[in-house]
């Protein structure tokens, strides 16, 4: 994740216009070009990075430029029941030493920013991957430090970096990240795609993503509120005969409109896409599509795929997330959660388990726990801190969210994953 | 092409094409004109008809194949059939039964098979109807009726039409006796050929009879999870229509099956239209048969401290809530009592009754422009000017002409140069002594025009036709038109100057002095108004496009201490940059080189000359020289501002007027003087309005052409918003004066009897809309240190017209002025203390009879401003009745609610339930009401003592721990 500080005072969200995302599409495809190693060494295992681009409509900070995306290939670990702490079944993300060219490791880049901004964004990005690469690779005794270690080395590495790119410019910067990932063996095989998620990844993602929903209050809180916002502010105004009115909104309160407005408006934010069919009959069919069952087929119209069998609905309310540049589909705003979640069941679990241990376990054992609790506490504080500062405006809106903002039994959204973890190939 | 690809996105002029598009847009009629409207209800009733036609067409043709073989041309997949004959069934016990119906089910018994002859017959049949079909499902398709099936493709509805009778016959929407009503359902649960739900509901509810429709949905729905969807789907929707055709034993059986139904969970990704129809059948029989609330009540009563009741309460409450909002108002009584049996807490009954809040806001009536478009209104402008100047030419001209064509003998006497110089001598005598008499009564912009009739204007112009005449030489041509036509002219200006002088006479009265002068000075009016619409129009699109400048900054004052150079006005008037010149500027090398602009000064606001209009903002390394200042004033376009100063100062001479005579004691003549300078802006701001309005249909435009990107639809919305017309925009010069002396009039001291606040301010506000600015500037207007004490009641009435204003249109942020300004008054303490408290509460009810949410948010002023009077208690316990009962009346029952929870947590419940029953204080409140909007409605006591009747209700669920205080921190 990168939160810079915006680099022009009083820099506004500028909108994505057609020349501004040509010109940070070319920017970044010639960095990808510039800082990929041609010939990687044999027996070294690159890493494979993807650049890509999206707009998320300034509900992030506007100091967000740029956001990690770990690949997903559906893979599920089973609940284990044994030991003092029962772990449910969790999706595994690859690790970014684990990608592969098929799955790279993405980087996600605000569209909205100045293309100078994007560039040492990108250029950033890519240097604290490496160095955190370089981190795992060296290895480290004191486990308890690791937070601080880590913290070190991207700053380290964001100042070399500058100094360079101050001095030389990007291409510069380039060269020498290019140089540096040959040297640490993970030599640097960088693309650029105008599409973050294809159809089958958005599908693949969306019980993650409903799961950082779930699990992480300040990104529930954030879409909580710009859904009420979206629904329960329509009001109707009377033209007409009373008798009309009376109509319209008996047809917006019993029929619950503004219910599945804010059903929609939380699909779109949180799983990217919302879809909303209203049937034939408005008052009678509207309801919600699955967005991971949901495949647009013409403007307003889409297909359901259930049980094997394809249903056609017309017409449809198709409400996007955040933007990429390529593609129909939107993905979610709440992708830079998806470590926040993880790290926080993490280190709630280390927690808990310190709690067990020390209730019940030998000195031995509360010896060996060491110091792992005062890093999850540290660790769970500053992601806190990271989670209230990656929203943008939404976290000051003033709006009560209503106790029936939702349907009844669908304040938590289903179907989600338990819990999300991290994959590490062996010897990375 | 450089300047054109480096400019910010936002100031980019449009591509040839986008330019065209933009130009086809404006021309584009809007969507819902009266004329567009016209055409396609023209449209849609000439493809109806022809439909019509071919259906008949269709109907005889199938009805004489049925009679010719081969019979099976009709596709057997049809749920009817149409019989030519009844057909005549002896049953067991020997009773002849004769079946009428023109349509019948289609027959069980399976349809014979067709030869291979028959088969390749049908088959050529059906390849030659296909384009039948195909146009005549097209021709129903574009008719738009509401009973023509959904999802159906156009050849499908064609042949289902053409080949179904009972088809037709719904979509004909026609009503036949002899038809089978289960054949008709059975339609709406075929979902292989379209929808035929909505259809098929439409014409049960059309042509049943109410009996059959009652026995039906007894019969049917009381196993209504045993329908078919599309079938039940019907049934519920003419239950819903049936409700006051029930006997009560059938309308309870069903409104218990309904519940049943409506108690289920929706569940957002699934079909639940049943549950949503029954709970609109359970809305629908509240509403009907209010004597079913007890059985409803009971079920809420079982289900209280039930933990499956969800947190919001029973769904009953609920669907209670939604009733009693259509129902005749009962105060409350429903809410109440349902509130009380279900066991719930205030604040659940609080979000029950905000549904149940029965006004709905109303689009606020605005008076718009009728008057001739711009080309047109310029030239009627010119030719009311010009047309007293000619017609006395015109006249002497057609007379003289008519003389030497009918060749009249009879010679006039002749007209020398003396007589025509007297004549001339004589109108600009009596013209300056006009001039002179007028300005020492009227003021002098009055004064001129009220000096300057028409029909002195023809005067002049006789009088100087006539001596051109004379003084001419004589010709041998036209001789007899010679000789007339200055005894015509002549004559032409005898007339019209006694027309002046009758005018002169008549204008002695200021009053019609001053309609006078207004009528001079509409046209131009008018037009100073429309152009400073348009400006304040492209103002407001340059702020937004400016707002995502990065090179533009804009701050309400100079940033001391920051390295700039200022900018200052060369001129008074309007700063108007055109997009076109700070794109030019914003492209320039300094601004690309890191130099930025700052602006103090608001767009299309006018300026004085030497104005600080902005700064040049330099990079650390910049310098700004010489050419760059030069070119950035000249690109801060500043445009004259005459035209709408002149409508200013207009209307100043006209309320200064009025003033003068109401002073004087000539209320009569003041009123009518007023009048006169309400038309004037009333005038000039409408035009202004309509201009704007115009602008920003322009910019929609605009923004609709240039859309790309991503998220290019954000701009277009924003774009749209500004339709509404609600952001402010700089205020109208003329309104803004009238607005100031209108307030500086009305706190000062009385103007013998003349209502300052009637005849001047409310007029004005009625005019008004949110977007011109006059709710923000007048409370404001005179600041409230230089208002006496002595004048609070005054200070206080003119906020309460604002805030009355401010609730009709819908405006939040200068209703919450106006109750801030009530809280400064009321810290006063003492009489102003007493006013305000009385002043918010009456607003506060007369909010509640618009919008609620207004009116809750009034409500902590009350209790605030009660604390500064002598005796607190009383005033917040009067403030809250006031509400609470103006609430119930106008069954805003959240209000209502609010207010009670306010009354218990200030321990007033008891006292308030007394002063319900005291007479002396009821009438009080009454009388009050009824002089302060008549907020209480026509049964101003029945309301206050229904309040009391209220809160007795009421008192159970008030008892209950509050979970928050009604009372926001």
């Amino acid at each position: 994740m990168r939160l810079l500080s915006a680099p022009v005072d009083g820099m506004p969200y500028l909108p994505a216009t057609p020349q501004q995302v040509a010109a940070s599409v070319g920017a970044l495809r010639a960095l990808a070009a510039r800082v990929t190693v041609a010939s990687p060494t044999p027996g070294t295992r690159p890493l494979y990075v993807r650049l890509a681009h999206f707009d998320h409509g300034a509900f992030l900070s506007i100091e967000l430029h740029g956001m990690n995306a770990l690949p997903y290939t559906g893979q599920i670990r089973a609940a284990e029941e044994g030991g003092p702490l029962r772990s449910p079944a969790v999706a595994v993300l690859c690790d970014p030493s684990s990608a592969t060219a098929d799955e790279p490791f993405t980087y996600v880049l605000t569209v909205n920013d100045p293309v100078a901004v994007q560039v040492v964004a990108a250029l950033g990005g890519l240097g604290t991957l490496l160095a955190r690469q370089e981190l795992v690779h060296r290895g480290h005794d004191d486990i308890a430090s690791i937070d601080a270690e880590a913290t070190l080395a991207d700053a380290r590495a964001e100042r070399d970096l500058h100094d360079v790119i101050r001095a030389r410019g990007w291409s510069e910067g380039a060269d020498t990240l290019r140089e540096r990932s040959v040297a640490a063996g993970r030599p640097l095989l960088v693309a650029y795609a105008t599409t973050i998620f294809d159809e089958e990844q958005l599908r693949r993602r969306a019980p993650i993503l409903r799961h950082v929903y779930n699990v992480v209050p300040e990104a529930r809180a954030a879409v909580d509120r710009t859904a009420a916002v979206l629904s329960q502010t329509m009001e109707s105004v009377g033209g007409g005969t009373q008798e009309i009115g009376a109509y319209v909104r008996q047809l917006l309160d019993v029929g619950a409109s503004r219910t599945y407005l804010a059903h929609v408006a939380r699909d779109a934010f949180v799983c990217g896409n919302g879809y909303l069919s209203f049937g034939s009959a408005p008052d009678e069919d509207l309801r919600l599509l699955l967005p991971e069952r949901t495949r647009m087929i013409a403007p307003e119209r889409a297909v359901v795929v259930k049980n094997g069998k394809e249903v056609v609905h017309e017409p449809v309310m198709h409400l996007r997330g955040a933007q990429q540049v390529d593609g129909r589909y939107g993905v979610s705003v709440l992708e830079p959660f998806v470590m926040v979640a993880m790290r926080r069941r993490l280190f709630e679990q280390t927690l808990a388990l310190e709690a067990a241990v020390k209730q019940a376990g030998s000195a031995e054992e509360v010896a060996r726990m060491g110091p792992t609790g005062d890093l999850a506490r540290r660790v769970l504080t500053e992601d806190a801190n990271t989670a209230s500062r990656l929203l943008g405006g939404v976290s000051a809106l003033s709006v009560e969210i209503p106790s029936d903002l939702y349907f009844p039994g669908h304040a938590v959204m289903q179907p989600a994953v338990d819990g999300i973890a991290l994959s590490i190939v062996d010897g990375a | 092409m450089r300047r054109r690809r480096d400019a910010p996105p936002a100031l980019a002029p449009l591509t040839a094409l986008a330019w065209l598009r933009y130009r086809a847009r404006l021309l584009r009629r809007p969507r819902f004109d009266d004329a567009t409207l016209r055409v396609a209800r023209i449209g849609r009733s000439a493809a109806w008809w022809c439909a019509v036609a071919l259906m008949t067409l269709t109907g005889w043709a199938v009805r004489w194949t049925q009679k010719t073989p081969p019979t099976a041309l009709a596709e057997r997949e049809s749920p009817g059939e149409l019989v030519a004959e009844p057909a005549t069934t002896l049953t067991p016990s020997g009773i002849r039964v004769r079946d009428k119906r023109k349509v019948r089910p289609a027959s069980a018994s399976p349809p014979e098979v067709a030869s291979p002859q028959d088969a390749t017959v049908v088959r050529a049949m059906h390849a030659v109807l296909r384009p039948w079909w195909a146009v005549l499902g097209r021709l129903l398709l574009l008719s738009e009726r509401r009973s023509l099936p959904s999802h159906v493709a156009a050849g499908s509805l064609g042949r289902q039409v053409g080949t179904d009778a009972l088809r037709r016959l719904v979509v004909r929407d026609r009503r036949s006796d002899a038809i089978d009503v289960e054949a008709v359902l059975a339609l709406a649960a075929d979902d292989q050929h379209g929808d035929w739900r909505l259809p098929v509901a439409f014409w049960m509810r059309s042509h049943l009879p109410a009996a059959a429709r009652a026995t039906l949905v007894t019969r049917d729905l009381a196993a209504a999870t045993a329908q078919q969807r599309g079938r039940l789907s019907v049934l519920l929707r003419i239950a819903a229509a049936t409700t006051d055709a029930l006997p009560d034993a059938d309308a309870r059986a069903l409104l218990g099956t309904a519940l049943a139904l409506a108690r289920r969970d929706i569940d957002p990704y699934t079909y639940s239209g049943d549950v949503v129809l029954a709970r609109a059948l359970v809305v629908r029989l509240l509403v009907e048969r209010p004597e079913l609330d007890d059985q409803l009540l009971a079920t809420i009563a079982l289900q209280s401290g039930l933990e499956s009741t969800p947190a919001a309460g029973p769904i009953e409450l609920r669907l209670l809530a939604l009733a009693v909002r259509e129902r005749a108002p009962d105060a409350g009584a429903a809410l109440a009592t349902a509130g009380a049996a279900a066991q719930i807490t205030p604040e659940q009954l609080e979000a029950h009754a905000k549904r149940a809040d029965r006004p709905l806001r109303r689009p606020p009536t605005v008076r718009r422009l009728k008057r001739p478009r711009a080309p047109f209104a310029r030239i009627w402008r010119i030719a009311a000017f010009v047309a007293p100047w000619l017609w006395p030419l015109a006249v002497t001209a057609g007379v003289a002409a008519a003389s030497d064509r009918l060749g009249w003998t009879i010679r006039p006497r002749d007209v020398g140069i003396e007589e025509t110089v007297a004549a001339l001598a004589l109108v600009a005598t009596v013209n300056v002594f006009t001039v002179q008499l007028s300005a020492q009564r009227l003021p002098g912009v009055v004064a001129r025009y009220a000096a300057q009739p028409a029909s002195l204007h023809a005067s002049y112009s006789a009088a100087l036709v006539a001596l051109a005449l004379a003084v001419a030489p004589p010709t041998r041509t036209f001789a007899t038109a010679r000789t007339w036509a200055p005894v015509v002219a002549l004559g032409v200006f005898v007339v019209t100057f006694l027309f002046a002088l009758l005018r002169f006479q008549q204008q002695s009265d200021a009053a019609r002095a001053a309609a006078a002068h207004v009528r001079a000075v509409l046209p131009r009016a008018r037009a100073a108004g429309r152009r400073f619409g348009r400006l304040q129009a492209r103002a407001a699109g340059m702020k937004d496009a400016l707002d995502g400048v990065a090179s533009v900054i804009t701050s309400v004052d100079e940033v001391h201490g920051e390295w700039t150079t200022p900018l200052l006005a060369h001129r008074r008037g309007l700063l108007a940059p055109r997009r076109r010149d700070l794109r030019t500027l914003l492209t320039s090398a300094p601004f690309s080189h890191g130099m930025r602009l700052r602006l103090f000064v608001g767009l299309g606001v006018v300026v004085r000359d030497g104005a600080h209009l902005g700064a040049l903002v330099p990079a650390v390394k910049q310098a700004v020289d010489r050419r760059t200042i030069h070119r950035a004033h000249r690109r801060l376009r500043i445009v004259s501002a005459d035209d709408v100063e002149e409508v200013q100062r207009a209307t100043i001479a006209l309320i200064e007027l009025a003033l003068r005579l109401a002073g004087e004691g000539d209320v009569g003549t003041a009123e009518r003087v007023c009048r006169s300078a309400v038309r004037l802006v009333d005038e000039h701001i409408a035009a202004v309005r309509a201009a704007r309005r115009g602008g920003h249909r322009r910019e929609l435009a605009r923004a609709g052409v240039s859309a790309a990107g991503l998220r290019s639809e954000a701009p277009v919305a924003q774009a749209a918003r500004r339709l509404d017309d609600d952001q402010l925009a700089p205020v109208v010069p003329a309104l803004r004066s009238a607005l100031l002396f209108g307030a500086r009039a009305q706190l000062q001291p009385e103007q013998h009897g003349f209502e300052v606040g009637a005849n001047l301010l409310g007029p004005l506000l009625d005019a008004t809309v949110e977007g011109d600015g006059a709710l923000a500037y007048l409370p404001f207007a005179v600041p409230q240190s230089q208002v006496s004490d002595a004048r609070g009641f005054e200070l206080a009435e003119l906020l309460r017209a604002v805030g009355v204003r401010s609730v009709e249109l819908g405006a939040a942020m200068p209703y919450a002025r106006v109750l801030d300004e009530l809280d400064r008054l009321a810290a006063r303490g003492g009489n102003c203390a007493a006013v305000a408290v009385r002043t918010t509460s009456a607003l506060a009810a007369t909010t509640a009879r618009i919008d609620a949410q207004l009116a809750s948010s009034a409500l902590p002023h009350v209790v605030r401003q009660a604390a500064h009077t002598s005796k607190p208690d009383v005033a917040r316990r009067r403030g809250l009745w006031r509400v609470g009962a103006a609430a119930l009346a106008a069954g805003t029952l959240s209000v209502a609610v609010r207010v009670a929870r306010l009354a218990q947590e200030h321990g007033d419940t008891t006292a308030l339930r007394e002063d319900a029953y005291e007479r002396e204080v009821v009438t009080e409140e009454a009388f009050r009401a009824s002089l302060t909007g008549g907020y209480l409605g026509d049964r101003d006591r029945d309301a206050l003592a229904n309040y009391g009747r209220f809160l007795e209700t009421l008192a159970p669920v008030l008892a209950a721990t509050t979970a928050q205080p009604a009372t926001p921190p």
